[in-house]
């Protein structure tokens, strides 16, 4: 064999090789590239999935929602869902008339100026909150009396009422002259009660209108 | 690529015969005598059918020089260092040349090392062959001595003989093949158990009346020679084994010598013996195609080169190397293609997978959509009865029942008057209320003050009847945490008392 010729087939055959080196590139480039295109276009049809299923999970979690606030909402009394705020001469009259049937005297009672409340459960989108905190004090015959009192009142008024605080306090014993002089009509109370609650009405919600461009 | 097939020339004086082998067969054969244009046609027509059949040259001309050479024990490197620079020594350029090492085992005792120097001289005739072979496209792969690689012959020539003799020699382990080739004439060749010592051309004509005391003669002459390096061989030591032509045996079975171990074998026989069953016809007398064949087949024990062969051999190298690296690439390709194919039947899959979870998704959030649409709730739009339900329901949720225990507390505390207690204070309380952000769990807790009753005075009954009131108040509450305090262990022992001052907090989540 002549070492020309085995030159010649060596370049032949390394030209080959090159060429097919080349193809072997373009083929594995070709392999990695559909893999990563696959990839890609599967990992989108996941996405869209997720998507998909995260947006049916918070449906059916609002559909839960609905459910349960639609049953709630059943047995909300129309009082509660009183939408027309806080009314101080409300408050007033129905004191003296449900003092007046418990022989309640010496009642005081401190309304605040009422408030809205739009944060956190109060951030709502077709109704707002506003509420006022209440102190009561006030004298009664016994603690019955008083308890039956304070409920019958708080629960007259329109809203929501949350008590905070409570106390009833017995000063003394009735002797007999106490209990001739209550039936005489005298006012001799040895109950006395303190009450701090929280009084929540609804309020028609008022849009924000926008400032006008100067 | 390489195939099975093999050219072997084996090249002697009276000319060259060219097997082209296959296997266990000759696929053909040519005798050339002489290298004229009519000859070198018919050689180029052979070739051209195979060019890419491997060519090796088997040497048996007459002019061979074996000298043995001993040296000190030394290792085979530096044995085979020494014979190199022995042999570059030397002042013949032109023959072709080469050495077979030996070193002994440490287990033979013998304490010197051996090298056997071979000299094949170059004639025209040589020279002309390989000229001509080089010019062929056929990979020229090498030279090689004919009395060498008849080593093999022999060595299987003697594991297949059992009877008459078996081949094992007293001290030396010397035999004698003597073979009859066409192309070089009768040769002896005399191997150790290592390989060749010694060959020479003998020359017998039968017709001669006393060929027998010639053939005699010179194998007297060769033990003689072979007694300058085994001093102490004894002739009945070594074999004899004659692979000569029928008519040259009939002959020498007429031999009346006891001191000479024959074995006697036509080519045929040998043929037959070592398994090339249809190589030779019965009537065959010459042992070329039997001596080539077996070299074809067998390892090869000895190659002789020209610096022109040696640049073949290297670049054929790399021309392997090349095969080797498109094979690589090719297998490369064919993989990734393979992988290509596979990995897109998988892709299919794992999309069509996708796609039905997708599917699955999509359907779900229909049914989804039109239970919400059933309760006027839509995935981003929900209906203004809906939102205000909602509104009111989570206020109602927070405020409905916060701060509203009181009542069902201090009736439960009715409990206390029979315990011999007065209540007079009672205070509830929401402590952890925020008014901005009532939350869901809110905890109350309710102090309880007052005064229990001793009646008749005694100590005793008072921490009784105060045992009695707290045991009852935490059955009375069990989910609340009820705390008291204690009646003091300092209290005045000595006095009366009718009445104790109490103090209880009653703790819990409305």
């Amino acid at each position: 064999m002549k070492s020309t010729h085995l030159k010649k087939q060596i370049i032949r055959h390394f030209s080959i090789s090159l060429a097919l080196a080349l193809f072997a590139s373009i083929v594995i480039y070709y392999r990695l590239h559909q893999e990563q295109k696959s990839n890609d276009a599967i990992q989108a049809i996941e996405l869209k999935t997720l998507d998909i299923t995260n947006k049916t999970a918070d449906l059916e979690s609002k559909i839960e929602e609905v459910k349960k606030y639609k049953e709630i909402f059943k047995t909300i009394s129309e009082n509660r869902k009183n939408s027309n705020g806080i009314k101080i001469d409300d408050i007033n009259s129905k004191l003296e008339d449900i003092g007046d049937r418990h022989n309640i005297s010496d009642s005081v009672i401190k309304v605040s100026f009422p408030e809205p409340l739009k944060e956190g459960i109060f951030n709502m989108t077709t109704i707002e909150m506003v509420y006022s905190s209440v102190d009561l004090s006030f004298r009664a015959i016994n603690d019955i009396e008083a308890l039956l009192f304070i409920s019958q009142l708080t629960s007259s008024l329109p809203g929501y009422v949350v008590i905070n605080k409570l106390s009833i306090t017995k000063s003394k014993d009735y002797t007999d002259a106490d209990l001739v002089g209550i039936s005489s009509g005298q006012k001799i109370r040895s109950i006395s009660s303190q009450v701090n609650f929280y009084w929540y009405v609804y309020k028609p919600k008022t849009e924000k209108k926008p400032e006008p461009e100067i | 690529m390489p195939s099975k097939e093999n050219f072997v020339i084996t090249i002697g004086d009276f000319g060259a015969i060219i097997a082209l082998h296959n296997g266990n067969a000759i696929k053909s054969s040519a005798f050339i005598e002489t290298l004229n244009d009519e000859s070198k046609v018919t050689l180029k027509n052979l070739f051209d059918e195979h060019k890419s059949t491997p060519i090796r040259i088997l040497l048996d001309n007459l002019d061979q020089t074996y000298k043995n050479k001993s040296y000190p024990l030394v290792s085979l490197t530096s044995l085979r260092s020494i014979a190199k620079r022995e042999m570059n020594s030397d002042g013949d350029r032109n023959s072709f040349k080469n050495y077979i090492p030996f070193i002994p085992s440490k287990s033979s005792g013998i304490k010197k090392s051996e090298c056997l120097f071979i000299s094949i001289s170059r004639s025209e005739m040589i020279d002309e062959w390989v000229k001509i072979l080089l010019e062929l496209p056929n990979r020229l792969v090498g030279i090689y001595a004919l009395p060498v690689e008849s080593f093999r012959l022999f060595n299987i020539l003697k594991k297949k003989i059992t009877q008459p003799v078996k081949f094992k020699s007293k001290a030396h382990n010397l035999n004698c093949l003597i073979i009859q080739n066409k192309i070089g004439g009768t040769r002896q060749i005399v191997y150790s158990e290592h390989g060749i010592v010694f060959t020479r051309i003998v020359s017998y004509d039968i017709t001669e009346v006393d060929w027998l005391e010639k053939y005699e003669q010179d194998i007297y002459s060769t033990f003689e020679y072979l007694k300058r390096s085994f001093p102490n061989i004894n002739i009945t030591e070594l074999h004899i084994i004659n692979i000569l032509s029928e008519q040259i045996l009939v002959h020498l079975r007429k031999l009346d010598n006891i001191e000479l171990k024959i074995i006697n074998y036509t080519p045929h026989q040998v043929a037959q013996e070592i398994g090339y069953k249809n190589l030779l016809t019965p009537d065959e007398v010459h042992c070329d195609l039997l001596i080539s064949k077996v070299f074809s087949k067998e390892k090869k024990v000895l190659k002789f080169t020209t610096p022109q062969i040696i640049v073949l051999e290297k670049l054929f190298l790399v021309l392997l190397s090349s095969y080797a690296l498109n094979g690589i690439i090719a297998v490369t390709i064919f993989v990734t293609i393979i992988s290509i194919a596979l990995f897109f039947g998988k892709t299919r899959s794992l999309v069509k997978k996708a796609e039905n979870k997708k599917i699955a998704a999509i359907q779900n959030m229909i049914k989804t959509r039109t239970v919400a649409s059933k309760e006027n709730l839509e995935e981003n739009n929900k209906s203004p009865d809906v939102e205000n339900i909602i509104d009111l329901g989570k206020i109602d949720e927070h405020l409905k029942s916060v701060g509203k225990g009181f009542t069902k507390m201090y009736s439960e505390l009715n409990f206390i008057r029979t315990y011999n207690t007065e209540l007079n204070n009672f205070v509830y309380t929401l402590p952890d209320f925020t008014y901005q952000n009532p939350g869901l769990l809110t905890r109350y807790t309710v102090n309880i003050g007052g005064n229990i009753l001793n009646e008749t005075g005694d100590i005793d009954n008072l921490f009784k009847g105060f045992d009695r009131l707290s045991n009852i108040t935490k059955k009375s509450f069990p989910n609340s945490e009820v705390t008291y305090k204690e009646i003091p262990r300092s209290i005045d022992f000595t006095k009366k008392y009718h009445d104790y001052p109490i103090e209880f907090t009653i703790s819990g989540t409305e």
